[in-house]
This record gives C-alpha cells, structure tokens and sequence, in this order.
C-alpha cells in the first residue's frame, strides 16, 4: 500500500509539475533579462573592459578543467560581445528567442571563462538563467510586437519550467542568506560597518549609515531578506510586499556599492515568482494580452520527459554545489575553497599582497632569492584577485615555474609570500613560505599549505 | 493587481533610476583637494624653483668654472631632488599619461650614458628638443657627478658671444640659445648641453605644475571633482584608491627597482649602474625623501590634511604602526647610507634588513590600510559582488 501511495504521490506531483500555465510570464522574464542584457554587453564594451580586463592582460587565471579556453585577439572578442548584444537583442524582439537565448549563454560563459579574476556570482547567474531560457519552450509563436499587438498565438507551457527558475533564483537568495550565517556578519557586522563607514557624508542619511548601530542592523536584516524573500515571493498574499522590499534592498545596494547589473538582473529575475499571467495585468496591455492567453487555454502543453529530468538535475546539482565549502576545513571566507559558485555575495572585505621567490639549482642559500612582482604582469583586477585566491596564487606559481623552465632553468621551486587582511583585520600570512607552490597539484582537494584563518580580532 | 504593479512600476524606476549619486562635497573630496593644495602644487613649485637656481648655478659654473661652482651646482641639483622625490607618490595622470608623460622628461633612470654621450658627442643636443634619456636628472646627474664632471671646473669661461640665461628659464626647452656645442672645446658643448638640460628640466617642471594646476590645465580638478564630472574617476573611491595605491606602490617601487636591482639576486649579480642617482651618491637619500613623500600624504603636510585624518573620521587610525614602521625602515636605510654601493658590495645585510622593514611598510599600505578603507571594491575594474 505504501508503495502505492509513493506512486500516486510522484504521478500527482508529476502531473502539477507538467499542467499548463500561461507563457507570459516567462516571456517577460525574457524581454526584461534581454534589455538588462544589451545594457550590460554594450556597458562592457563601451567602458573599455574588453581591451583593459580580457585583451590587454598577457597572463590569463583559467578554471580548474578549462585551461583549453582561449583569449581571443581583441577583435574578435569585440565581435563575441558584438554578437552576445544581438542574441540578447533577439530574446528582447522575440525573434527566436530559445536560439538567442543558446547562444548569448555559450558566448557570455565563453568571455567568462576566459579569466578566473572576472568571476562574478551574478554573471555566473546570467549564463545559468539564459541556459535554462534556451532549454525551456517559448510558448510564444510571433514577436514581442505580435505580442503586445494582440497578434501572435501562445502556447501554455509546463508549469516546471516557472519552477526550475524559481528554484534557482531562490537559491541564490536563500544560499547568500546562510553565507551570512557567521560571526563577521552578525556579531562583528563585517563587511558593512567598513563599507558603511565610507558614505559618512551621503546626504541626509550618511550619518545614520556610518553609525555601528546601522551596520548592525543592515547585516541582521540583510541576512533574514536573504532567507526569507523567496518564500514570501512564492506566496501569494505576501508576494507584492516582499517585491516591494526586494526593489528597496536592491536599490540600495545599487546606489551604495559599484554592483552594476547585479541589481537589475535580480529585480528582473525575481519576476518569475509573480503569477504567470502578470504581464496581462499591466494597464493598457491587459485587454490585448489577455485574450490572447484566454484563445490558447484549452491546449495542453508539450511535455518532454528528457528535459524535465535534465531540469530536475540542474536542480539537484545547484542545491548541492553551493554545499561543496562543507567538505573544506577551514573559513571558506579566507580560504576561498568552495566560494565560488555559492552565492557568497558582497560577503568579505578582503585585500592582499603577494609576491613570489624563486630558487633554482644555481640558487646561492645565503643571497637574495630572485622576486617575482606579479603586479608587472597582471592588470590591476587580476592582481587585486589573485593575492586573496590561494587557488590563483598557486596557478600564477606554476606558470612562473614553466617561464623559468623555458629559460633553461632546472629545480625551480617557488615560494609565495603572501598575505591578506580579512574583515578588517591586520594583516596574516595566506600561504606557507616554505612551501614550493610549483610542485602542489592543482586538483579541487583541501589545499593544506593554506595557513589557516587567524583568529586574533582587532 | 494591476494597480500595484504600476505602483511596483514607478517604485523600480524611482528607486532605481533617479536615485544616482549627487555631486556631494565628502571628507574624501576635501583631503583630495589638500592634498593637491598643499602638498602637490606646492611641492611642484619647489621643484621649478629649485631647478631655476640649478640652472642659475650652472650658468655661473660655465661662465666661471671653478671647483666652488661646480660644487654650488652639483649642490643645486641634489636640492632639487627632494622636492621631486616626495612628489613621486603623485606621480601619475600628466607624469605618466600621453600625450605629455613629463615623469620620464624629468627623471629618466638609470642614465643612460651612452644616450647622453651620444648626444654630446654629436651636438646634436642643440638642435633639436631633447629626448628622455638624454635629458632630465639623470643625464645632468652624469654631467654634474660623472667620470668627467670634473673637468667642468677647469673648462675656459664661455665667451661673451655664448649667452647663458638658463635662469631666467622663459624661453621654451627646445630652443636654448645657447651654441657652445658648435663652439669647440669638448667641456664647453658639455657646459652647454648642461644648460640645455636644465633649461629643459625647468620647462618640463613648469609644464608638469600646469597640467596639475587647477587654474591651468587642471589635472588637480580630476582627482577633486571625482564623481560629479571627472573623465578620470568615476567616483570618489577610485581616485582615493589611485593615491592610496600609488602610496604601496612607491614603497614597492623603492624596494623591488630601487634597492633589490642593484643588490642582485641569488643568480643575478650586483648591478650597480641599476642604481638610482648612482654617480651623485644620492640613492639612498632618494629613498628617504620618497618615504618622506609617502608620511606626508598620511599624515598631512604641516597645514594640510592627511590620510590619517580621514581615517581617524572613520574610527580607524593606524597612525602608530605607520610611525613606528617608517622609523624602522629609516633607521635600515640609514644603517645603508650613501653610497649604496658600499653597502651592495661590502654590508648586504644591511640592505637585507631594509628591503624586511620596506616589505612591512608596503603590507601596513596595500593590505591593512586599503582595506580598511574599503578600496579594494573599486580596484575591481569591473562590476563587484
């Protein structure tokens, strides 16, 4: 009996995963991340960082498994960027949408991946959004101007593919929300009291914010919207005032720190969690949208049985990855193993220095070893990166090691004299001078010539 | 619904677009602004003055050699390195950027000999504007203290038909009136390049402090008006941070080019033409002059404000550890003395221990004080989160 509830249970649970729900919202969710998109392809190009953060710098940071990725001449990565700002263009037309969607994903990872130092949790969430949008079926036959003219034919889709975006927009919130779980944020209010401090003279309300007090009371609210704004995003009743706070949170965060996009992409995104047929409530449009979904009602969606179970393993698999600094000892905020790709959000106030020593079968014991300053070579960004990533640090070491080698010089070993102030905190050493960072494998396992976090407070 | 969606609508676009910053007058934007009007403009000054009295000196040296004139000038020309070695920490924007990148006009180093021989020995100094390497401290360092400096002193007066008005230093750099060079004896090209060296010096001093000036070209009004109109800095932080990095970066600069060049390393040997102001003997007192640059943008000019100060304002100060880490860094560099290359050939561990307490001051700046300062966030060029 009980394996036959158990089958009744998936069949019904099954069933409301795949019944039909109108596509509007999805479709919107799509127009808007489009416009935020060209902003940002165009913002990107326009502010010179194709040439100053992927072009010009000689030396490029790569991800564990994709050394392969190469930079490309700056003119053709003028064009990626060119061609991104058409896909997301196309996705904001309507003009085969699942295609721009595919391929603005493939070309933005790509342009990512190229430089471990560009790493951001919200353009790693645009090439997640933008892959799970190329997966999912449009329900929309016509343009966005067939749409809003009335005109174009919809198409219910399954109610999963509202649920796998909402799964992951909640978990960005709800994983940056236990990031925030730890004694910095709560009972030393770090980062914020740092940051905070810095808008003494806002108007108006610049002596408020650089009090303590605030701080406090910006970390502690701060970590309970994290937790809690999906579920009242999710619910009903409390869905418009949740998105209220949400346009205020990030709002401010927008107008306090140097977040560009960030903000847009989740007031956008956060979209999802609305009913889908909002768009046929907005003034104006409503009357027209309306009919439109009321005329396809009846159809039913097209199911795929492989795509949901692809969904359902993203799903897993970003319910799990966040979890990964578990199997880290350590403080993931000093050590950074397992930061990446968690959501740990505007979470640290971290600076470092690093420079690197070099011995050789020719080294004389009692002299100076040769100094490698890294600054020479890396732009500012990859710098500012490396000296508080140990993963970096060893990465930067090997390839010093691979340059001497080339040379002609035999037993390189390299030491990283590194250091790095967490929190406001003095400044500790990061990695283990005596350690020849050229012979420790670059695998994901626990790195143990990181020194560990200091637990000395100011 | 509909309704508060609209309102939701005009919430966004409120919240979000018209919510921008403000041009704002901030503590950042007032130490920016004592900082140029207290320690760059008035640095710069000195730094024309004191390479008007260098040309001054030079001129009295050509028109009457002598050991005592060759000493006043060799005087000159240490004196106008001080201001010049404070300034370093600003020595960004005009000093480094096209089209005018006046830093390397003002002081090219390590000399190179052979460039200013070359143009000695062609003449062609006279003719045309100089070049970096063949102009600026370095070459007029190797003029004033080099192999054959001495012979200036016994060089035949220049005659009456040679006019030295390096002093008055009006007429622009690339057109000396002097034409000693085509005048024969090779001490006396020497003394006229030297006089065209230094007119330039005060020409290329001159321009550097009008590209700062707010009232001239006005460089300084990029750093000030950070934010609310600057084409350089977006905002506040990032021209805060260029000066608070440049601070780092001076120490850094002392220590890897400065002091661990010359020293050579485990597989490299001693290379003391890697010297800063090598025949001079002044590489040490560079140093300490660009320490000294370093205290006064942390701790304010004596009417001015500093680094500090701000912090302080924030409940932050790291007053003592950068008092007692520039102390110890000066008492190393003192243990060294001039000239480094005694201290490189016969007391290295000395120079060891000054590169140790170096290392300490570059970590208080970039780790410690950045952070506490919260400019790492701007250092991402990029977006942050």
């Amino acid at each position: 009996m009980q394996g036959s509830s158990d089958v009744q249970r998936r069949t019904s649970l099954r069933t409301l995963a795949e019944r039909g729900l109108s596509p509007l919202g999805l479709a919107a969710l799509r127009v808007l991340l489009g416009l935020v998109l060209c902003a940002a392809m165009a913002r990107f190009v326009l502010k010179g960082w194709v040439h100053d953060l992927i072009a010009a710098p000689g030396y490029h940071f790569h991800y564990w498994g994709f050394a392969w990725v190469p930079a490309l001449p700056e003119p053709e990565l003028l064009a990626v960027y060119g061609l991104a700002f058409a896909c997301a263009l196309g996705m904001v037309l309507g003009w085969r949408t699942r295609v721009c969607s595919a391929v603005f994903c493939l070309l933005f990872t790509y342009c990512e991946l190229i430089d471990v130092s560009l790493y951001l949790n919200h353009y790693y969430l645009v090439s997640l959004l933008t892959g799970i949008l190329a997966l999912l079926p449009s329900g929309v036959t016509g343009s966005t101007w067939a749409v809003l003219g009335g005109k174009a034919e919809l198409q219910p889709v399954v109610a999963y593919s509202y649920w796998i975006l909402r799964l992951q927009m909640a978990l960005v919130y709800f994983y940056a929300g236990v990031a925030k779980l730890e004694g910095d944020w709560l009972f030393r209010a770090e980062p914020l009291t740092t940051w905070l401090a810095t808008f003494a003279d806002f108007p108006v309300i610049g002596g408020v914010l650089a009090q303590r007090e605030t701080a406090y009371v910006m970390s502690w609210a701060g970590a309970v919207f994290d937790l809690a704004v999906a579920l009242l995003l999710g619910w009903r009743r409390t869905r418009p005032y949740a998105y209220c706070v949400l346009l205020g949170f990030h709002a401010l965060i927008w107008l306090l720190f140097p977040v560009g996009i960030f903000s847009w992409v989740m007031v956008v995104a956060a979209t999802i969690f609305f009913d889908p047929t909002w768009p046929a409530r907005l003034p104006g449009l409503g009357k027209r949208l309306a009919t439109l979904s009321f005329s396809t009602r009846s159809q039913t969606p097209q199911t795929r049985p492989g795509l949901f179970w692809l969904l359902v393993a993203h799903g897993v698999l970003q319910v799990l990855v966040p979890l990964r600094f578990c199997l880290y000892p350590g403080s993931v905020n000093w050590t950074n193993e397992g930061f990446r790709f968690a959501w740990r959000v505007m979470l640290v106030e971290k600076t470092g220095q690093v420079e690197f020593r070099v011995q050789t079968e020719q080294s004389r014991a009692d002299d100076l070893d040769q100094r490698v300053y890294p600054q020479r070579e890396l732009s500012r960004l990859q710098y500012a990166q490396m000296s508080i990533q140990p993963d970096l640090i060893l990465e930067y070491a090997k390839s010093i090691k691979r340059r001497y080698e080339s040379q002609g010089q035999k037993g390189v070993r390299v030491y990283a004299d590194a250091w790095a102030s967490l929190n406001g905190r003095p400044a500790a050493r990061l990695i283990d001078p005596t350690i020849d960072l050229a012979a420790q494998p670059m695998t994901l396992l626990p790195k143990p010539w990181i020194i560990p976090f200091p637990t000395a407070s100011l | 619904m509909s309704s508060r969606l609209l309102g939701l609508t005009c919430a966004t676009v409120l919240l979000l677009g018209a919510c921008a910053p403000s041009p704002l007058d901030d503590q950042r934007r007032e130490l920016l602004q004592s900082w140029g009007s207290d320690l760059i403009l008035p640095e710069l000054s000195r730094l024309i003055d004191k390479s008007e009295q260098l040309g001054g000196s030079v001129s009295a040296l050509c028109l009457e050699p002598s050991t005592m004139n060759l000493g006043q000038a060799r005087e000159a020309w240490a004196s106008a390195r001080k201001p010049w070695e404070r300034f370093f920490v600003f020595d960004f924007g005009p000093a480094l950027d096209e089209p005018l990148r006046l830093g390397p006009q003002i002081d090219f180093w390590p000399v190179r000999t052979e460039a200013v021989d070359k143009a000695l020995n062609s003449g062609s100094y006279a003719t045309y504007e100089l070049l970096g390497p063949e102009k600026g401290f370095g070459a007029i360092e190797y003029l004033l203290f080099g192999p054959a400096s001495n012979e200036l002193a016994d060089v035949a007066p220049i005659t009456a038909s040679v006019k030295l008005d390096a002093g008055t230093s009006s007429r622009d750099a690339g057109a000396s009136s002097l034409d000693a060079g085509s005048s024969g004896p090779e001490e006396q090209a020497r003394c006229a390049y030297l006089a065209r060296m230094t007119d330039a010096l005060t020409a290329d001093a001159r321009r550097l402090r009008r590209a700062w000036d707010p009232k001239a070209d006005g460089y300084l009004t990029q750093l000030t008006s950070a934010g609310i109109g600057s084409t350089e800095f977006d905002t506040l932080p990032m021209a805060l941070g260029r000066i608070v990095n440049r601070m780092g970066f001076v120490v850094q600069h002392v220590r890897a080019d400065k002091l661990a060049t010359p020293f050579g390393t485990d597989v490299t040997d001693v290379e003391l033409d890697k010297q800063e102001s090598r025949f001079s003997q002044r590489a040490v007192l560079d140093i300490l002059d660009n320490l000294e640059g370093v205290e006064l943008t942390y701790f304010g000019a004596k009417t001015g404000a500093g680094l500090e100060d701000y912090l302080q304002l924030h409940g932050r100060s790291f007053a003592t550890q950068m008092h007692d880490r520039l102390a110890a860094a000066r008492r190393a560099l003192e243990r060294v003395g001039d000239p480094l290359d005694d201290a490189i050939l016969h007391h290295r561990e000395h120079v060891k221990s000054a590169l140790d307490r170096l290392d300490e001051l570059q970590r208080l700046i970039q780790v410690d004080i950045l952070g506490a300062l919260s400019l790492s966030l701007t250092f991402a060029d990029n977006d942050g989160d």
